[in-house]
């Protein structure tokens, strides 16, 4: 069954065909959620919140934009609301509390990892931090862009039209994103 | 054009996102200057270093977010226990023996360690069960049930020991983590001698999905480009990777080789390449092995 078909077949309340387009998108949606907010527990929300809207509101859809876009919208605005409350509230989404006190997410994952060129890792993991520190400094809506052209491999356009903006705008995001990590990162390349 | 507006332009032309006529005159820039040249490769290897840094959140979690909106959104049925639903279907006598096959995949897809083992009876949560393997039915009202468990195993040791060399080459295949599959690659770059470590890596080099994964495995097989397999590969990269930065490393690659028996295939990327940067570079190498750009 196609993609038209099957939301035809989940607008008319078969769950099957509802599950099948949900599996067609939640894997890229969970990750860019993921990638963005760098947590477990605001992902799911994310995951859970946006495809419940989607199941709710799925009678609704009349083909005037694609799928694609129409759920990357909801998905984007959830990403861009969660990433606004946390620029408010100051929220550091890189540290994590432990026993152990204050440490950085990517500290806990690389412990994990087989290392056996301590020098080596040690770049490795310093250019991760350094590329995390910078992904922090951008705003919301370049984080956006930057993840969706990025990791998702969305076209300028099709970023523009699920944002809401124009292909300029996009275009000009991703530029100043690029270069922001390009004169960060510059004692690393 | 001058430098500073092609600059301008690199981050789109990465992106494979400037229009006909801006990309062109960008190619043009480039191929005559060394400065802009080596500012996209600088550019892209950055953008080979963000993806290294990506964050792929589990397959567990992706597991447990579609069990919960399943729950939510299938209609009005409260969650019914695994084997409970399995009974339901299949009461006696209708059937007696069922292929697990029929099932599929249930929950979570754990590649790591799972254990099958008989028990007598059991009543697991459908969160434990990675996978039915058979279903039988034993004639009294009761039904036997093969199921894989995920079960996460923790192993330390050093990389002469075989056990640990399979499961960085598992990883190396499997891992969804793209940075596993990186530090696998590196940890293992040195045993690139072994068979069935080059045959993972030429494997890695022309299916890993992660073009920084790529870029890894083409580093360690550097040493052996004299091999017919590799050679291969090579040729193979040249011609149909989807990345730029891995084509020109290839390139780079039979350069210091002063592989003449690929000039063929570079010849044959000239003809057939978009990306007027990789072009160049094959017309370098080209002229440095003393050969002709095009066939006569």
């Amino acid at each position: 069954m196609d993609e038209a078909a099957l939301i035809r077949a989940a607008q008319a309340g078969d769950q099957e065909a509802f599950e099948s387009l949900v599996r067609l998108y939640d894997q890229n949606v969970l990750k860019l959620a993921y990638s963005l907010l760098r947590s477990n527990e605001d992902a799911y929300d994310i995951y859970q919140e946006a495809f419940l809207r989607v199941h709710k509101n799925l009678k609704n859809f009349r083909f005037d934009c694609s799928f694609h876009t129409w759920l990357y919208r909801i998905v984007t605005n959830l990403c861009l609301d969660t990433l606004r409350k946390r620029k408010v509230r100051k929220e550091e989404p890189s540290t994590i509390a432990t026993e152990d006190g204050i440490k950085d997410r990517f500290d806990l994952v690389a412990e994990e990892r087989p290392t056996l060129d301590p020098q080596r890792s040690l770049l490795s993991r310093e250019l991760k931090n350094k590329i995390q520190d910078v992904l922090g400094t951008f705003t919301p809506r370049e984080r956006m862009v930057f993840e969706l052209r990025h990791f998702q491999g969305m076209r300028l356009r099709a970023i523009g039209e699920t944002l809401g903006t124009t292909e300029e705008a996009a275009k000009n995001c991703l530029f100043r994103a690029t270069q922001k990590m390009r004169s960060a990162l510059g004692e690393y390349v | 054009m001058n430098c500073e507006e092609i600059r301008a332009d690199l981050t789109l032309y990465c992106y494979g996102e400037l229009e006909g006529e801006a990309e062109e005159l960008l190619e043009q820039h480039l191929a005559a200057c060394p400065a802009c040249q080596q500012e996209l490769l600088q550019l892209r290897q950055m953008l080979a270093g963000v993806d290294e840094a990506q964050a792929e959140p589990s397959a567990e979690l992706l597991s447990r977010c579609r069990q919960a909106l399943h729950e939510i959104t299938a209609p009005s049925r409260a969650p019914v226990p695994f084997w409970q639903s399995v009974w339901e279907r299949f009461s006696p006598p209708a059937w007696a023996l069922r292929p697990a096959a029929a099932l599929g995949l249930l929950a979570i897809g754990f590649a790591g360690g799972q254990v099958y083992e008989q028990r007598s009876s059991l009543s697991p949560g459908p969160e434990q069960i990675a996978r039915v393997r058979a279903i039988q039915g034993l004639g009294d009202g009761n039904v036997r049930i093969v199921y894989d468990e995920p079960r996460v195993r923790t192993v330390s040791g050093s990389l002469q020991q075989d056990e640990i060399q399979t499961l960085l080459l598992a990883a190396t295949r499997e891992a969804n983590d793209p940075g596993l599959r990186l530090e696998s690659v590196d940890l293992l770059r040195n045993r690139c001698n072994r068979d069935d470590v080059r045959q993972v890596f030429l494997q890695t080099l022309l299916k890993d999905q992660n073009p920084a994964v790529r870029v890894r495995a083409l580093e360690a097989l550097r040493p052996y480009t004299q091999e017919d397999d590799v050679r291969r590969a090579l040729s193979a990269v040249l011609l149909t990777d989807s990345s730029p930065n891995v084509r020109v490393l290839a390139i780079d690659v039979l350069v210091d080789r002063h592989a003449y028996d690929m000039v063929g295939t570079l010849q044959q990327v000239i003809r057939n390449e978009d990306n007027d940067y990789v072009r160049t570079r094959c017309l370098r190498a080209l002229g440095a092995m003393s050969a002709s750009p095009g066939t006569f």
